[in-house]
Formats: C-alpha cells, structure tokens, sequence
C-alpha cells in the first residue's frame, strides 16, 4: 500500500465487502487522465462562473494540485513547490478534507439521542446471527441423548473470565485443537489489553484460573493451556488505586 | 468482583475500536451494540448528506451495520473500523441512489441542511467547522457526492463513476468545482 | 392455522396435536427448566425464514423454537438454549434434555399422534438434542412474553 502523506487517509484499505473493485487507496495515477485534461467548462448543469473551469495557479489547475497532493507530494514537482501560490493552495486543499470530516462529525455529536427502537432490532437481529462454530460435546450416557455447548459460547465464557478481572479487556479468543471431539486436549488462546502499571504475570495467572474454571463449569472441555498474550496497554486516566506496580 | 458490569463501569465503553471489533468478530454482541452507538451518528450524518434527505438514512445506516456484522471476519485491520464502515453506509446509500435513478426519481429537491438545534448557533457560525458544514450545504448535490465519497469514504475516481453512474470526466469535474468552491467558502487561500 | 390445527380446536376429533403443536409446547416446557435462561430458534435456517413468515400471518401463537423433525424412522427434537452462568451447563442440559423426553413419552402414552409413533403407536426412536449457544446471567425481565 501506497503510504498517503500529510493529513489521515481517508481511504480504506482494506478490501470492501460489497465494493465493485477492490478498496484500493486512491490512486490518482491509475484513473487514466492526465492532469490539466480539459476541465469541464462545458459539461450540463454548469452553473458556475467561467473562471473556475479555467482558473489556474501558476499554471496549474486545482484538480492538478489535488493529484499531486494524493501522490504525497512525489515525485517532487519543483514547479508547483517553487510556487508560493500552488502551495499556499496546497495548504489550504490539505486543510479540506479534515475539516469536512470534522463538520460531520460535530453534526454527529450534536444529534439528539435516537429513540432505542433502531438499535434493538439491529441486536436482535444480530444475536441470531451468532456464528456458533463448532459444538462441544456434553456427554450423557444415554446415546440418544445428545448435550453441547457451542465454541461461541464457550468464548463467551472466556470473555466474561477476563471482563471479571478489573483492568483486564480480553480482545481475540480462540481455541486451539478438536473441540469437538470429546477429551481431546485444547489450548484456550487470549489476547488481551492491559491497564498500565498492573504486574502482568500475577493478572495471567489469575485470567488463567478464571477462564479454567469457567470452562470446567460449563463445558466439558480438556484444556491442557491457557495462553495468554498481552498485545495492548492503556493508561488509566484516573489515578489508578490498583497499581500494583512490578516490571512488565 | 461483580459479574454484570454496570453501566458506568463498562469497561467496553473506553475499548478501542480494533477491540470491539475483534471482540464483536468473536460472537460479542455487546461488544457490536458499543460500536454501534459509537459510529452510528456520524454514519447517519453522512449518509444524509449523500442522499440528499434523512428519508431513508436510518434504514441504510441499519443494512449498514447489519453487513458489518456478517463481514467482521474480512476485517483485516480491526483498527480501521471506522473507516471500513464508512465505506459499506457508503455502498448502502449508493444502492438507494440507483434504485431513485432507475425510477427516474431524477428530480431531488433537497431540504435545507437540517441541523441540530443549538441555541447559541449564529455566534458559532464564525468557527470554520461550522462553515464547512454550511459550505457542504450549499454544494450542488452531485458536487456534494463526488466530494463526500472522495475524501470521507476514500473512493477512486472509477469507483465514484461507477457508484453515481457518471463519466470519468464527469465526477473529475464535479470535485474540481467542489473543491474551488469549498476553497473559496472557506476563503482558504485569497 | 393449518388446516389440522383449525380441525384441533374444533374439537371434532381426539387431539390431534401437530409438530407444530409440539415445539410449541416443548419451548414452554424449556423456559422452565432451572437453569435455561433463554430458548432460540434451532430450526435449520432456511425453516426459520418460513417460520417468520408464518409466526406473522398466524396470531394466536408465537411459533414453536424447537426443532421437530421425523425422519427415517426417527423421532428428534433439537433445541438450542441459553443457560444460567450461576448452574453448571452441563446439568442444566441434562435436565433439559430429561424434560423433552418425558413430555414427548408422554403424548406418546396419551394417544395417537403427536407422540414417537405413527398413529397406531409403533415406538420409534427417539434422539433429543440440546445445545447451549449462549451462557449468561438471568435476568428477570429476560423471558419474552409467550
């Protein structure tokens, strides 16, 4: 991926769901036009005055100067940075996208609470959509008789284990071997983040006993590890009276 | 140590967006209703903004969320979260704007901006977020799509083209006059 | 109402309770298992589209969530629970499972239809299957209105 200078990049790189091509940074370059390609004086619904299809700066259009910018600025132009009036339109073309971005979001923050309606229906929808990945065998003795519990559930469990522990924020939870085949040994693999300050080992420790216990009581899972991996830290923003200081 | 968080104490509140994200991938429906509440206000902004009216904003923002939810597993980068949902409202809204197109419903009168009521609005018109926001508002609508798309949901130009149903040429035109007039609402650089 | 459902309340035969029938009467008899703190739908998921469909044309009753399926001789009856964090799943499950069984034994002796066998009362076998899909806190407003 193309790094894009200056101000945050609006584009997503990931690939897009739904997207017709791939979510691809923009690229100017690849569109296929040159720059200072004939500006639309003459296209329908032209309402505005003809010096904005043909004002330039030192030569340069504005769309030039957006290419450019998109470019991050390279290869270097000296033309456009030996002008003091391109890059005064730099600056202020930087400062665009910004704070349209800020206006919507100040318009976001300025709304009034929705009613709870919209949100609902959303989770109830997704809450019967949870992917429930593979069944865990409950045993029972008679045959006919069939008892599971589903992965999802059990990572359920893991999260609410490491939720309970103040400071503790689980991220990814996987299990690691054939839990779907009774006895057979499972790795429980955590990722969590981690308020600054508190001993690291002692927390691992505890998250391991709580998630063993948990499973030990809702499943009927072999698990033969814990593994827990610490991958972010925050700061309390608050004095933290559970500091418990020790090295990472 | 209590089980059931409180409200206050949630701790998911402060999480990061790539947390949620990775805990909502995971089955965490909590974890998805955080993320919701978070960008759900800013994807209604925005998707009012492409439409040209909230008719159908709380609709597309739903569908929005609700491919999120499916498509959480192509998430790469769980910290891009904002950004990738800003694309799928974007494709949302886009659907909508075609089924108007292909039933001709061509002619879009577009209300006045609707703002949030606030009381002190005429003294803060001078602050340049606000008038960003009357700027966008006075844009021509298709000016407005090509210039949202572009620099908030980080289209390329075909992708635009595509979306809108407009020549190459077209949409570079329309974002070179949405940007001179932006530049010069905004008296950037006079 | 399907048309053996509207022949039922009509009263014009012995009962002839339906599938239909019986998941309902099963996810009732679920919600009050100790320990089962929710029931979700465990029809397949094209079924359950149908089923929505259904549920909203027909008034009278929420549609059964438990899964009624009879085929190749087979009697089975899946369904898919949330359980109580504070018991362990593992019991909860079995009594859940030891509630299905006795309940559909016991239209099974009450008469025909309904029960494992064809009318006539051939025993069939009969495979119940319950899956925790969620664990978590009761709640006191949690169960839905039936």
């Amino acid at each position: 991926m193309t790094p894009v200078d200056s101000a945050p990049p609006p584009g997503d790189p990931e690939g897009l769901p739904d997207a017709p091509t791939d979510g691809d940074l923009p690229d100017a370059a690849t569109d296929g036009d040159l720059p200072g390609a004939d500006l639309p004086g003459d296209l329908p619904g032209d309402d505005l005055p003809g010096a904005a299809a043909v004002e330039t700066i030192d030569g340069f259009t504005l769309d030039d100067l957006a290419d450019y910018l998109e470019r991050g600025r390279s290869p270097r132009d000296p033309r456009i940075e030996g002008s003091a009036d391109c890059r005064l339109a730099l600056q202020a073309l930087e400062r665009l996208a910004p704070l349209s971005r800020a206006s919507l979001e100040q318009e976001a923050e300025r709304e009034p609470d929705r009613d709870e309606a919209w949100i609902a229906g959303l989770l109830e929808t997704i809450r019967g959509e949870v992917v429930g990945g593979r069944d865990i065998p409950v045993g029972h003795p008679d045959p006919r008789t069939v008892l599971s519990v589903t992965e999802a559930a059990a990572r359920g469990l893991v999260r609410r284990a490491g939720d309970a522990l103040d400071g503790v924020i689980l991220t990814s939870t996987t299990f690691d071997g054939d839990v779907d085949v009774p006895g057979a040994p499972v790795v429980v693999r955590v990722t969590i983040a981690a308020r600054y300050g508190l001993d690291l080992q002692r927390l691992a420790d505890r998250l391991r006993r709580q998630v063993v216990a948990a499973l030990a009581t809702h499943t009927r899972l072999a698990v033969t590890a814990v593994d827990v991996t610490v991958d972010d830290v925050w700061l309390a923003s608050d004095v933290d009276h559970d500091l418990e200081g020790g090295a990472r | 140590m209590t089980l059931e968080a409180e409200i206050d104490d949630d701790p998911l509140l402060d999480a990061t967006d790539g947390t949620l994200a990775v805990r909502a991938r995971d089955g965490d429906v909590h974890a998805f209703e955080v993320l919701a509440r978070r960008h759900g206000p800013l994807m209604r902004v925005f998707a009012g903004r492409l439409l040209g009216s909230d008719l159908e904003t709380d609709d597309v923002v739903q569908e929005a969320f609700l491919t999120a939810w499916r498509r959480l597993g192509d998430l790469e980068e769980p910290a891009h979260l904002r950004a990738w949902l800003m694309r799928i409202v974007s494709n949302r809204s886009i659907d909508r704007l075609r089924v108007r197109r292909d039933h001709d419903d061509v002619d879009e009168r577009e209300p006045a901006a609707p703002r949030s009521q606030a009381p002190d609005r005429v003294v803060e018109a001078r602050l340049q977020v606000d008038a960003m926001w009357t700027a966008l508002d006075k844009l021509p609508l298709e000016q407005r799509r090509c210039w949202l798309l572009r620099e908030t949901a980080g289209y390329s130009y075909a992708e635009i083209s595509e979306a809108l149903g407009l020549p190459l040429s077209t949409v570079r035109g329309q974002l070179a006059r949405a940007r001179y007039f932006l530049m010069t609402e905004m008296e950037a650089w006079r | 109402m399907t048309d053996q459902e509207t022949r039922a309340t009509e009263g014009t035969a012995p009962e002839q309770p339906t599938d239909a029938t019986l998941s309902r009467e099963l996810t009732r008899l679920l919600r009050g298992v100790p320990g089962v703190v929710d029931v979700f739908d465990a029809h397949p998921v094209v079924e359950a589209a149908v089923k929505v469909v259904a549920a909203e044309l027909d008034l009278r009753e929420a549609p059964g969530l438990v899964d009624v399926d009879r085929s190749e001789g087979l009697l089975s009856v899946a369904a898919h629970v949330a359980t109580d964090l504070a018991q362990p799943t593992p019991e909860t499950l079995a009594r859940a499972a030891a509630a299905l069984r006795e309940h559909v034994a016991g239209r099974a002796a009450a008469g025909p239809g309904g029960g494992p066998g064809e009318p006539g009362g051939a025993s069939t076998e009969v495979v119940v299957s319950v899956t925790a899909r969620l664990v978590e806190e009761r709640r006191e407003s949690a169960a839905p209105a039936e």
